[in-house]
C-alpha cells in the first residue's frame, strides 16, 4: 500500500518543537538516485527497504522548507520525517 | 511590465477535456474563490485554460512568479490583467502606484474594489504558482480581495501547497470551490483517451491500468511515458519494464526521453534548462548556435513541455517541473557550466534592455560585481516606479559592503529604509556614498559631466540626510544639509526640492521659528503638488494647519484641512483618504476645531470617524491625536467618565511609545483640568507634581498647556498670589508670539481670580478682555468650561456689549449666548437624568449589546449588581427595556 503523506504547517511546526536544528532522518518511498544530492543541500542520500534516506543536518526552519518543498516539487512520495537518534539537541 | 505573464497558456494540442472537472468549476462562477491545490505536473494550469477557453469565460491570468513579492508589482500585473477585459480599469490607481511616493496599498486595494462594481459580467481572476507568494503583504491584499470582491469577480488560485488565506472561513460560507490532486489525476479512462484516442499508441487495458497504478495518475509521468513511447514497437514491454523499476520515475522517463532525443536537441534541452523563459536570439546567444528558432517549434511540437508565452511565439518557457529535472542533470555535468550560461544569459539580457532579467542571472551565481554595476544603473527608475520592496529584496540578497560602492544603490536603498522606518539602517549607507562621490567631485581627472552628475547625486543624498535627521529631532543639521541640497536641484526636481523644503519646514517649527516653518512648508506644498506626492501633501497640510491652532487661527486652520479633503475628492482620490491614515490627522484636527466653535454634533462624529479609522493603524501619532481630541469632545459634551476613559487609554498607549513633548504637554494639561473638575484636587495635586511642574520652574513653549491648567488648580486651591504670578509668566511668554487661544484662558483665570477675591468689575472687564480676543476666531469652548462662576458675569457683558462699549461684535455675542443656553440645557437634563459612574458605565455596554452575565464580568461585578442597575436606570430614564433605555440615552447625550 503507498501513501503519501501531505506535509501541512501544523505538521512542520510539531517538528519544530524539537529545536529545528540538527540531524534529521527524512525517508522517501523509491529510489532516487544519488545525483539528487546536489538539489538537496547539505543532505546524504542513502537506501533501505527500497527506500530513500535523506540524512543530514538542519541549519534552520527555512532549510527544512526548502527541503520538504523541493521534495513536493518532484511530486515524490514522503514516508517519514525524524530527528536522527542521539541528535544531542532534542528536548 | 511583462506582457507574457499575463499571456493565458494555451491547453496545447491532445489535451484531453475533463468535462466532469468542468462541472465543478463551473459551481465556481458562483463563488469568491476557485482554489485548486495540487503538487507540480497535476495540470492545473492546462485545466484552467481549457475550461476558459471552451466556456470562453473573461479571464484575467497572472502568472505568478517571485517578484510578485513585490506588493506593487503584484497589484501592477493585477490591474493590467483586468485592464485586457476592461480597458478604463484601474487607471488612476496605476498612477498612483507606480509613484516613489505611492499611497499604501491597502488603501490602493479599495480603490480597486471600489472600481470593480463596475464590472457587471462574471469575470475571472486567475493567479497561477500562487505558492510563490511568500510575502505577508500580498497575502494580506488578496486576503482583503477576497472578503471585499463584488459577486460577478471570481478568484482563481493555483497552487502547489495550501495558501496560507483563511480558507475556512471560505469554506464555511459556500464561497469557495475546490479541486486536489485527487480530483485532478488521471483516470484509467483518462489514460486511455490520452493515449489511444489522441496519441494512438494502442494501449491495451491492462496497459492503462498498469500505467495508472505506476503513475497513481499523475499527469506529468504520463505524458512522459507517452514521449517516451514513441516509435517503440513493444509497448507493453515497455510499460513493465517500468513497472518494474524502483527508480524515482521522472528520472527514469527522463533518460528514456533524452535517449531519443538527437545530440543538438538534447544538448538544447539540458542547457537552457536554467533560463526562467527562452526566445531564440537569447538562446542563440546563450549556447553559441543559431537555430534555436528552429528547435523551439520542434519541441513545442513534440509535446516536449515547452509552453509559448505569447501569440507571436517569441518567447516560450518550461514546465517547471521538466525545467528541474533538465537542470539536475545539467548540473552532473560540470560546475562551471551553470555559471557560464548564466554569465551569458546576463550579458544578452542586458544588451537588449532587460536589466531585471540580467540582474536575476547575475544574482543567481552570485556575481556581485555584476548585479551591483545593473542594480546601480535601474535603481532610480525602480524607485521612481514605487518598486520599493523589490529594491530592499534585491540589496539583502548582496553582502553590504558591496552595496556601499554604488553611490546611487546607497541613496535608494537608504530612502526606502528611512521611509519604511528604518532610519539606523540607512545611515552608514548614505555615508559611505557621501564620501565616495565628495571624492570623485574633488578629483581633478574627473570630466566635467562628472563632476555634475555627481553633484547631483550629493544634492539628493543631502535631501536624504536632510529628511533622515527630521527624525533625530537635529534641526541643525537638517537645515545644514538642506543647504548642501539646494545646491545643485534644479526646479525640475520637484521631488526633491519638496522633500528638502519639507524637512527644513520642519526643523523651523521644532526650533520655534513658526513663521519661517510654514514659508518653507508652504514652499514644500507647491512642489509636492507638481510631483504628485500625496503622501507630503497631507502631512503639510497637517503640519501647517496645526500651527495655525497652537496660535489660535482656527479659521485658516479649518480651511487648510477642507481644502486639502475637496482636493483629494476632486483627483478622485477619496478612497484613498478614507483608507489612509494620514488622514486620520486631518480630521481629527477638524473634529478639534469644531469643538472649539462649539459644533459639538459635528465633532463628536468626526472624531469617532478619526478614532476607527486611527485603530487599524500602526501609526502612533494619529492614535494619540485622536484620542486627545476623543477626550477633549466628550469633556466639553459634559461627559466626564468617558473624557477620562479616553485618557486612560492614552496612557496604555503612551507606556509602549515614546510620545513627542506637545503630546505629553497637553495630556497632562488635560488630565489636571479633568481631576479638578471631578473634584479631585487632591489628586490633581499629587499629578502636578509627579509631572515635575513646579511654581518656581521656568516655563516654556512646550509645557504651557499644562501651566495653563496648573494655573487652574491654584485657583481651585485659592492660592491667588502664586496663580497671579503664573499668570503674568505665561502672559509674557504668549504674548510676543501671539498665541491667542492661551491669551483667551489667561483673560478668564483673571476674571476668575477676580471673582473669587470679590472683585467684581474686574473679572466683568477681564472677560471682556477674553471675548475681545476670542472674537475673530469664534473660540467659544473655553467661555463654558467654568460657567458656574461666569455665568452671572456674562449677563453683565450682555449688557456691556447691547450699549455699545466694547468692540465685540453682535454675532459672536449671540453664538456665545446661544452656546451657553445648549449647555444649559444638556446639564438640566443630565442632572435630572443623572446616572450614577457604574450605572452609565452599563448602560454603556447595553448599547453594546452584551448580555447581563458578560456586563458582570467585564464589571466585575455580580449579576445581581447589574440587574439592580438595570432596574435604576429604568427609573431614571423612566423606559421599560433594554432598546428603549439606550434609545433614550442617545437622545439625551448620555452616552
Amino acid at each position: 500500500m503507498i501513501f503519501f503523506i501531505w506535509v501541512s504547517p501544523t505538521f512542520v511546526e510539531s517538528l519544530i518543537n524539537w529545536n529545528m536544528k540538527g540531524k534529521i532522518r527524512i525517508v522517501i518511498q523509491g529510489h532516487l538516485d544519488k545525483h539528487w544530492k546536489n538539489g538537496f543541500e547539505s543532505m546524504k542520500i542513502s537506501y533501505a527497504a527500497g527506500n530513500t534516506i535523506l540524512s543530514g543536518n538542519i541549519k534552520d526552519e527555512a532549510h527544512l522548507h526548502g527541503i520538504l518543498n523541493f521534495i513536493r516539487d518532484l511530486n515524490l512520495n514522503l514516508v517519514s520525517v525524524n530527528p536522527e537518534e542521539g541528535n544531542a539537541s532534542q528536548t | 511590465m511583462l506582457l507574457t505573464k499575463l499571456h493565458i497558456p494555451p491547453a496545447g494540442h491532445n489535451v484531453v477535456h475533463r468535462s466532469g472537472l468542468f462541472e465543478k468549476l463551473n459551481s465556481g462562477l458562483s463563488r469568491k474563490l476557485i482554489l485548486v491545490s495540487a503538487p507540480a505536473g497535476y495540470g492545473k494550469t492546462t485545466l484552467l485554460s481549457d475550461w476558459i477557453s471552451q466556456n470562453k469565460i473573461p479571464a484575467s491570468w497572472l502568472s505568478l512568479d517571485n517578484s510578485d513579492n513585490d506588493p506593487a508589482v503584484f497589484l501592477g500585473y493585477v490591474i493590467s490583467g483586468i485592464q485586457s477585459i476592461h480597458q478604463d480599469f484601474g487607471q488612476s490607481a496605476l498612477r498612483l502606484l507606480n509613484s516613489p511616493t505611492s499611497p499604501s496599498f491597502e488603501s490602493i486595494t479599495s480603490l480597486l474594489i471600489n472600481e470593480l462594481l463596475n464590472i457587471n459580467e462574471n469575470i475571472l481572476l486567475v493567479l497561477d504558482d500562487f505558492h510563490l507568494i511568500k510575502s505577508n503583504e500580498v497575502l494580506t491584499l488578496v486576503t482583503y480581495l477576497l472578503e471585499h470582491i463584488p459577486g460577478n469577480i471570481h478568484i482563481v488560485i493555483l497552487t502547489r501547497s495550501d495558501p496560507a488565506l483563511s480558507v475556512s472561513r471560505l469554506r464555511s460560507q459556500h464561497q469557495l470551490v475546490e479541486l486536489r490532486s485527487s480530483d485532478l489525476s488521471f483516470s484509467a479512462n483518462d489514460i486511455s483517451i490520452l493515449f489511444n484516442k489522441k496519441l494512438r499508441l494502442g494501449l491495451s487495458i491492462e496497459d492503462v491500468y498498469s500505467l495508472e497504478t505506476k503513475t497513481e495518475g499523475w499527469i506529468a509521468g504520463l505524458q512522459l511515458t507517452a514521449i517516451s513511447m514513441q516509435g517503440r514497437e513493444n509497448i507493453s514491454g515497455f510499460i513493465q519494464d517500468l513497472e518494474g523499476d524502483n527508480r524515482y520515475i521522472m528520472d527514469y522517463l527522463m533518460e528514456e526521453v533524452l535517449k531519443i532525443q538527437t545530440d543538438d536537441i538534447k544538448e538544447f534541452l539540458l542547457r537552457t534548462s536554467i533560463l526562467e523563459q527562452m526566445s531564440a536570439p537569447l538562446c542563440n546567444a546563450v549556447l553559441r548556435i543559431n537555430d534555436s528558432q528552429l528547435i523551439l517549434e520542434t519541441l513545442e511540437k513534440n509535446n516536449l513541455f515547452v509552453i509559448p508565452l505569447d501569440t507571436e511565439r517569441t518567447w516560450y518557457r518550461y514546465h517547471h517541473l521538466f525545467a528541474d529535472l533538465l537542470k539536475q542533470r545539467l548540473l552532473l555535468q560540470s560546475d562551471s557550466l551553470q555559471e557560464k550560461l548564466h554569465n551569458k544569459a546576463c550579458d544578452w539580457f542586458e544588451q537588449n534592455g532587460m536589466y531585471e532579467f540580467a540582474l536575476k542571472n547575475a544574482l543567481i551565481i552570485k556575481n556581485y560585481e555584476k548585479s551591483i554595476q545593473i542594480l546601480g544603473e535601474i535603481a532610480e527608475s525602480m524607485w521612481e516606479k514605487g518598486l520599493h520592496t523589490s529594491i530592499l529584496e534585491f540589496c539583502d540578497l548582496i553582502p553590504d559592503h558591496l552595496v556601499k560602492k554604488s553611490p546611487t544603490l546607497c541613496l535608494y536603498f537608504s530612502w526606502i529604509l528611512i521611509t519604511t522606518g528604518q532610519v539606523q539602517k540607512a545611515e552608514p549607507f548614505l555615508a559611505s556614498a557621501e564620501t565616495i562621490i565628495k571624492e570623485i567631485i574633488i578629483d581633478p581627472h574627473s570630466s566635467a559631466d562628472v563632476v555634475n552628475s555627481n553633484n547631483k547625486l550629493l544634492s539628493k543624498i543631502s535631501v536624504a540626510f536632510a529628511y533622515m535627521n527630521t527624525f533625530a529631532m537635529s534641526p541643525e543639521k537638517v537645515l545644514d544639509y538642506a543647504r548642501t541640497a539646494l545646491k545643485f536641484l534644479s526646479d525640475g526636481d520637484s521631488l526633491w526640492l519638496g522633500w528638502v523644503w519639507y524637512s527644513v519646514g520642519m526643523a523651523e517649527m521644532s526650533r520655534g521659528d513658526i513663521k519661517k516653518g510654514t514659508t518653507a512648508l508652504q514652499n514644500s506644498l507647491g512642489y509636492s503638488k507638481k510631483s504628485n506626492n500625496l503622501y507630503l501633501i497631507s502631512e503639510i497640510a497637517y503640519e501647517i494647519a496645526y500651527h495655525e491652532i497652537r496660535h489660535g487661527h482656527y479659521k485658516a486652520a479649518y480651511k487648510h484641512c477642507f481644502d486639502l479633503l475637496s482636493y483629494m475628492k476632486v483627483n478622485g482620490y477619496s478612497e484613498i483618504a478614507k483608507a489612509e491614515w494620514t488622514y486620520t490627522g486631518l480630521i481629527t484636527m477638524m473634529s478639534v476645531i469644531q469643538c472649539v466653535w462649539t459644533d459639538l454634533d459635528s465633532a463628536w462624529e468626526n472624531v469617532k470617524t478619526a478614532y476607527n479609522l486611527s485603530k487599524n493603524e500602526k501609526n502612533i501619532t494619529q492614535r494619540i491625536k485622536v484620542l486627545l481630541a476623543y477626550s477633549y469632545i466628550l469633556y466639553a459634551r459634559d461627559d466626564k467618565p468617558g473624557a477620562l476613559s479616553k485618557l486612560t487609554e492614552l496612557e496604555e498607549v503612551m507606556k509602549q511609545f515614546k510620545a513627542s513633548h506637545h503630546v505629553i504637554d497637553t495630556y497632562t494639561g488635560w488630565m489636571i483640568r479633568i481631576l479638578i473638575d471631578s473634584g479631585q484636587i487632591e489628586k490633581a495635586s499629587d499629578f502636578v507634581l509627579e509631572s515635575r511642574l513646579g511654581l518656581n520652574n521656568k516655563i516654556t513653549y512646550k509645557e504651557e498647556f499644562s501651566y495653563i491648567n496648573y494655573v487652574r488648580l491654584l485657583l481651585a486651591q485659592n492660592k491667588f498670589n502664586e496663580a497671579d504670578t503664573m499668570i503674568s509668566d505665561l502672559y509674557s511668554l504668549a504674548r510676543p508670539g501671539n498665541r491667542i487661544e492661551t491669551l483667551v484662558y489667561l483673560k478668564i483665570y483673571y476674571a476668575l481670580m477676580a471673582k473669587m477675591t470679590g472683585d467684581r468689575q474686574n473679572a466683568v472687564r477681564s472677560l471682556i478682555e477674553a471675548l475681545e480676543y476670542a472674537a475673530d476666531e469664534d473660540l467659544l469652548i473655553f467661555f463654558l468650561f467654568d460657567l458656574n462662576y461666569t455665568i452671572d458675569l456674562f449677563e453683565e457683558v450682555y449688557k456691556i456689549q447691547a450699549a455699545g462699549k466694547t468692540i465685540i461684535p453682535k454675532e459672536f455675542i449671540d453664538k456665545l449666548r446661544a452656546a451657553i443656553e445648549k449647555k444649559k440645557n444638556r446639564q438640566k437634563i443630565q442632572q435630572n437624568f443623572e446616572l450614577s459612574a457604574r450605572e452609565s458605565a452599563t448602560l454603556k455596554l447595553i448599547a453594546e449589546n452584551l448580555v447581563n452575565q458578560e456586563i458582570a464580568d467585564k464589571l466585575f461585578i455580580s449579576i445581581n449588581t447589574v440587574k439592580t442597575h438595570l432596574k435604576n436606570i429604568y427609573l431614571k430614564l423612566g423606559v421599560d427595556s433594554r432598546e428603549n433605555a439606550v434609545k433614550k440615552a442617545k437622545e439625551l447625550s448620555l452616552i
